[in-house]
């Protein structure tokens, strides 16, 4: 049998109602609370007992004091002698036991009370739950300017839509936390002041454990959707800010066990907390920008070449189309790149057939051109008519040549195809054309104007989309 | 409605200021108390360091005696000052209510006889 378990500290700050539930329980079923930490509480294997826990604040405790002051020890000894016994605190929290059958309440003044958790809140919880709301608004902020601005490219992202659904958890969390409190406290004074009843504080352990669930799962859903050498590339990202959180905590408390006082050790961990981000992103910053030159974030190649000295990668993905479906040229020394992007809602795959570096000059352009076409794909079928106006708005706040572009209709459409388009500047055709499918779309970019017939082989090999 | 602090007191707070008309420690306040009032009013060690220190805080008590962390205090004049307007302010609705219960019976009497008469 255990000697231990281990539990995520998932509690309000102010719940003082569900943790002493909680640990009353934990009691009953034979679980001791022995350790408060940062992350997880230790409970201890005991006899199970009917116990009693209550929790009060005490404002003057700091996160960074290297033990209890005088005055905090005054507190607790003043606690013990009404059998109350210090079992856990973290910060303000102070977590209290007591054996005896009928002890008289640790808490016997609703208003008393109310005034020093709002004193404790105010250093412990109000603050930081405040900054982290406030960036999470900032960030959902960006998020959904770039969702207006680029909606297809958010859209058709699983990374950019993950980030984006983890700071909209963020916000409801603290959100939730920060009215919750407020509302708690609202109704607690009213009632102190009115009968000096106390009023209990509502749980959302569950809620946030849902929370961090739901976000952990997409997570690891999302670290597997992706291609293995993109794989690195998420760990890294993820690896930077739990480094900063790991090394300020490690720091403050290796302080605190140091015995360094409350003021240096703020001052140190604030320190840290600016500079360890800012330090870490030069240094990631600098080592991403040599792995990716490394080529450690490309897909493998399937040659290289070389081309002035410098090397360039060659792919030889299959495409639904190629430049020799069209063309009567020669394409086997081409490059065809397929990149894929997707998420639940949009998946795009660009396509490039070009033909190597130094083989295309301008008087053989017609023989060995450029062809390259995106596939949209409409995974989440609500989305099709969302799809289609941003890709025809897209055109129009392209400036092309000086001038704003807009896709023209043409006629007739290849088989298959619902609508078909041609992007103009207004004063000429380009050779761009949009292709409208059941569920897919295709913009098409050539380096020559496609033929009628042309564009009937083109629509017709990408009617299958990709 | 918020209640400016002191402004009235409650229980709690009126009972920890009466048991420092005599000098004591914080542990005998919390044996006081419930003396004073019959059991019918505890106060809870978390309450009772708190209104401590808010009460010093506030000059209605004083430090008498610190030995090791077993501190004795006593009340002031600030704080006699504030009990006694509490009380009087106690004494204030018991005669409010007694003049309009008064009133009230007076009233319902006469009704009555009128309503027999």
């Amino acid at each position: 049998m255990r000697k231990r378990k281990y539990r995520l500290a998932q509690f309000t700050f102010y719940d003082r109602t569900g943790i002493a539930a909680d640990l009353t329980a934990e009691a009953a079923r034979g679980w001791m609370l022995d350790k408060v930490s940062y992350f997880f509480w230790r409970f201890r294997r005991i006899e199970p007992r009917a116990l009693h826990f209550a929790v009060s604040y005490f404002p003057k405790a700091s996160v960074f004091d290297p033990e209890p002051g005088e005055e905090q020890r005054s507190f607790e000894e003043f606690c013990l002698q009404s059998g109350w016994q210090l079992v856990g605190s973290a910060a303000q929290m102070q977590i209290f036991c007591n054996e005896r059958e009928n002890p008289v309440p640790l808490e016997t003044d609703a208003l008393v009370e109310l005034e020093n958790i709002h004193k404790a809140a105010k250093r412990g919880f109000l603050l930081p739950y405040l900054l982290l709301m406030i960036t999470g608004l900032l960030q959902m902020g960006l998020f959904l300017s770039s969702l207006f601005r680029d909606s297809l490219r958010v859209l058709g992202n699983s990374g950019y839509l993950f980030t984006g659904f983890s700071w909209a958890v963020l916000l409801c969390m603290t959100g939730t936390e920060l009215l919750g409190y407020f509302r708690w406290r609202s109704r607690a004074k009213k009632a102190a002041l009115e009968d000096g009843s106390f009023v209990p504080t509502k749980s959302t352990r569950r809620f946030q454990l849902a929370c961090l669930w739901v976000v952990l799962v997409l997570l690891v859903l999302y670290f597997f959707s992706l291609e293995a050498y993109l794989r690195g590339f998420l760990l890294s990202s993820l690896a930077l800010p739990t480094l900063v959180i790991a090394s300020v905590i490690g720091t403050r408390e290796v302080l605190k066990r140091w015995k360094v006082s409350t003021g240096i050790n703020r001052a140190v961990t604030l320190g840290l907390c600016i500079l360890l981000p800012v330090a870490l992103s030069l240094f990631t910053t600098r080592a991403i920008f040599a792995m990716i030159s490394d080529g450690r974030f490309q897909r493998p190649a399937a040659e290289t070449y070389v081309y002035n000295g410098q090397t360039f990668s060659l792919y030889r993905d299959p495409l639904p189309l190629y430049v020799s479906d069209l063309l009567e040229i020669d394409d086997s020394r081409y490059s065809a790149q397929l990149t894929t992007t997707t998420s639940p809602l949009i998946a795009t795959h660009t396509a490039v057939h070009r033909p190597r570096l130094g083989e295309r000059n301008q008087s053989d352009l017609f023989y060995k051109p450029d062809l390259s076409y995106t596939v949209t794909e409409v995974r989440f079928a609500p989305l099709y008519g969302f799809c289609r106006r941003a890709l025809l708005e897209q055109a129009t706040d392209r400036v092309l040549h000086g001038r704003w572009g807009e896709y023209l209709p043409i006629e007739p459409t290849p088989e298959g195809v619902l609508a078909a388009y041609r992007l103009s500047d207004g004063v000429s055709v380009l050779n761009r054309w949009l292709l409208c499918y059941e569920d897919h779309f295709v913009e098409l970019q050539a380096d020559w104007a496609l033929t009628a017939e042309q564009l009937e082989a083109a629509g017709q090999r990408l009617a299958g989309g990709m | 409605m918020a209640r400016p602090k002191f402004q009235t007191l409650t229980e709690q707070m009126f009972y920890c200021l009466l048991a420092l008309q005599r000098e004591c420690c914080g542990m005998d306040i919390m044996d006081r108390v419930p003396a004073m009032t019959g059991g019918r009013v505890t106060v809870g060690s978390g309450t009772l360091y708190h209104l401590l220190d808010q009460f010093l805080a506030s000059g209605m008590i004083c430090e008498t005696k610190v030995e090791g962390r077993r501190r004795s205090y006593l009340l002031t004049e600030k704080g006699r000052a504030v009990l006694e307007e509490e009380v009087a302010r106690l004494r204030r609705q018991l005669e409010d209510y007694g003049r309009i219960m008064a009133d009230y019976q007076a009233a319902t009497t006469a009704t009555k006889e009128e309503e027999q008469a």
